[in-house]
């Protein structure tokens, strides 16, 4: 056993804002609907899945870093809330992982540099950086310890669970929040369609709170995060499906494997955030004892992670 | 495994760095920028790379980056589809591996920092989307060859490594902050051997973003003068190769530094401003010299984070002073973004470099354009080339988001 435990977990979604409306649209297979966005030049839009407006508004979202935040931030702020249910403990790391990034604001302000620089908004540029969100969630849960943004292929997760848990090992932290997040914009579903015309963008976050202790909260344990398996720089499919297996041999035997992204929609690192929570309650409620999740995938490489499920808790 | 990762059993292992990569306005090479370190050279210059003629500012730092690629185990084809960033990313990896030498068959980990990527792809993906909305022509590649991770997984199979690729994405303390997680992986024994890298090309978004935000200098960049009116961007990379002191004995490696302390911190003071007395700043400096056994009174020099913004400057300068205490006036400071401008995912890689080349040779980087230096600052400021007995030196590096981290690196001798 690692000692890594996964003491609480959040998410936001097409299907709304907390896990458990995640896992009921999933279990039940009653997708969210999707909505379509305005691609400019073109006659027909694109559709995808995006977040339903909150209601009532949360506390959080009343603080002065949130209040211009992208929708990116809000979403990893929703999930990482509902993940720190007690707010209790020592000291508080942060790893924020995505696959595309603050793109909103990015194409925004690059929209405006072409037209007019003298007048590109100041508001606007501090948001398109990477490490805004992650910046956000630290100010807003008031915590000045380490703090990483990670950038990466859609199980970048998955490396940032690693990573925590080796903060956590190490002591630096006590305990950790891994968040990923993803937000729509028009020039990310323009881009997806170049690779999968049926795929439907979404977007959202997801979060897990890793601690060195069980508490009363915990609902699994990290077991192993397994070595990326490249299948760039090419990336077909035989070289993914291939990356893929040497993943699934590197996990521990007699597991349940998933690795199925969810059907709601092409979310990258939030995506895979959403398929293991997933997997864990499916897990659980089938009374297994582990759960393994392959993230195949979009453009680099495969990874996966096993998680050893604790029946007597509750996610 | 990436987890759960084998673990030193008896204790914190010795970290060194065996090689030194490195691509700068200042020049192509560890042996251009040592001379160009050494004098205090600038390298600033009207913009070219993209249409400023509308900007308030431009002028900044650029690389004079050959056509030609380090022949390496990248296919010609894939070496192609790497934007500017990437081939200086793939230049400075070069030349660490290089000097470094090591077995290929022995897996490396390569852990890199960056706030843009493979923005100038991104650039040309918007504008062809926007204005172009019918074309798909190279739109796939462009899509691809933007990810940070893409061009980082590119630059790892072109110099051989098989480990894991991670991507740091902590703004302008990305650099510091790959070289410090690559630090603590060697120190604990969860890693043999790591790259550790910082990289970033300018780019029209991130140029005009800091023009917006009136950040960049209408003048010139006078880190630490008390006439200080903003900062200089510039574009580089830098890589470092890390090493148990173990492994580079064992193969009889010319150890170049070691690296014995790291801290990180998070400022919640603002998105793009510091803390007004550098708290953050502060607990990095202390969290390094906690990790590396040692005291203020120890460091000889600290390359300071030092953009030449009026906020950034006056916080670092109470946050050294404060964190030196009695040693306060005993410390040498400049900032090297003095002579290449601000390389922001690159400037705690390129600056840990240049620690590394000063402690090699025994010198001082200079700000030669700091000529009237802020009565807030309580140390020494180094504004002529000086020789110097160098032990322990210190590197700054603090980023939007409030990203804060400190290196310490110690001569070898």
């Amino acid at each position: 056993m690692s000692g890594i435990f996964l003491s609480g977990s959040g998410a936001v979604s097409p299907a709304g804002w907390g896990q458990e409306k995640l896992l009921v649209a999933l279990r039940g297979g009653v997708l969210p609907a999707s909505q379509t966005i305005e691609r400019p030049g073109w006659t027909r839009p694109l559709t995808v899945r995006r977040v339903p407006a909150r209601s009532p508004r949360p506390a959080w979202a009343a603080h002065a870093r949130m209040r211009r935040a992208a929708a990116i931030s809000q979403f990893a702020m929703g999930a990482a809330d509902e993940a720190l249910r007690d707010r209790g403990g020592g000291p508080l790391g942060i790893v924020y992982c995505t696959t595309c990034g603050c793109v909103n604001y990015s194409r925004r302000f690059y929209d405006e540099v072409l037209r007019d620089p003298t007048v590109a908004s100041p508001l606007l540029f501090p948001e398109t950086v990477f490490n805004a969100p992650a910046s956000h969630l630290s100010t807003v849960l008031g915590t000045a310890a380490v703090n990483y943004a990670l950038v990466g292929d859609t199980g970048v997760f998955l490396h940032g669970l690693a990573l925590a848990a080796g903060w956590l090992e190490a002591g630096r932290v006590e305990r950790c929040l891994v968040v990923a997040a993803e937000e729509v914009d028009w020039i990310i579903a323009d881009a997806l369609r170049h690779f999968h015309k049926s795929a439907t963008l979404a977007e959202g976050a997801g979060a897990v709170l890793l601690t060195r202790e069980r508490t009363a909260g915990t609902f699994a344990e990290l077991e192993c995060v397994t070595d990326p398996e490249q299948f760039g720089p090419k990336g077909d499919k035989a070289a993914r499906e291939a990356a893929v297996q040497r993943v699934a041999v590197a996990l521990p035997a007699g597991s349940v494997s998933n690795r199925e992204s969810t059907p709601i929609g092409e979310a990258f690192s939030a995506g895979t955030v959403w398929q293991v929570l997933a997997a864990i309650r499916a897990a659980e409620n089938r009374g297994l004892s582990r759960v393994t999740v392959i993230a195949p995938g979009a453009y680099q490489e495969a990874i996966g992670a096993s998680f050893s499920i604790h029946p007597t808790a509750t996610p | 495994m990436l987890f759960p990762r084998a673990q030193s059993t008896t204790g914190p292992r010795r970290v060194v760095v065996t090689g030194c990569g490195m691509v700068t306005p200042v020049g192509l090479g560890v042996a251009a920028n040592t001379e160009g370190f050494r004098t205090g050279q600038t390298a600033f210059c009207p913009v070219t790379s993209f249409d400023v003629s509308r900007q308030r500012v431009r002028t900044a730092a650029q690389v004079d980056l050959p056509d030609a690629l380090p022949v390496t185990a990248l296919a010609p084809r894939q070496a192609h589809r790497l934007d500017r960033a990437g081939r200086m990313l793939l230049w400075a990896a070069h030349e660490a591996t290089q000097e470094a030498n090591w077995d290929e068959q022995v897996p490396a980990t390569f852990i890199v920092g960056t706030t843009g990527g493979g923005m100038s792809l991104g650039e040309i993906y918007f504008r062809t989307a926007r204005h172009e909305p019918l074309a798909c022509r190279q739109q796939p590649t462009r899509t691809i060859g933007y990810q940070a991770y893409r061009q980082t997984a590119l630059v790892a199979q072109s110099c051989g490594l098989r480990g894991p690729v991670n991507v740091i994405a902590n703004a302008c303390a990305s650099g510091a902050n790959a070289i410090g997680h690559a630090w603590e992986l060697v120190r604990a024994g969860r890693a043999e051997r790591v790259l550790a890298a910082g990289y970033d090309a300018l780019s029209q978004l991130i140029f005009a973003g800091f023009d917006s935000l009136q950040a960049l200098s209408p003048t010139h960049c006078r880190p630490f003068d008390a006439r200080r009116d903003g900062l200089a961007l510039g574009e580089g990379a830098a890589a470092l190769t890390l090493e148990t002191l173990e492994s580079a004995q064992a193969r009889d490696a010319t150890i170049l530094a070691e690296i014995t302390g790291y801290g990180a911190a998070t400022d919640l003071h603002h998105l793009t401003q510091p803390h007004p007395q550098g708290d953050a700043a502060v607990a990095t400096m202390t969290e390094a010299c906690r990790c590396a056994g040692l005291m203020p009174g120890d460091i000889d020099y600290v390359n300071a984070h030092g953009t030449g913004t009026p906020l950034n400057d006056s916080a670092e300068a109470s946050a050294i002073t404060r964190w030196a205490g009695a040693d306060a006036a005993k410390v040498a400071v400049s900032s090297t973004k003095a002579g290449i401008g601000h390389l922001l995912g690159a400037a705690g890689a390129v600056e840990a470099a240049v620690c590394v080349l000063a402690l090699r040779g025994q010198w001082l980087p200079p700000m030669l354009a700091t000529q009237t230096p802020d009565s807030a600052c309580g140390f020494r400021i180094i504004t002529q080339p000086e020789s110097a007995r160098l032990t322990n030196v210190m590197t700054n590096s603090f980023g939007f988001g409030g990203a804060n981290a400190t290196l310490i690196l110690r001569r070898w001798a």
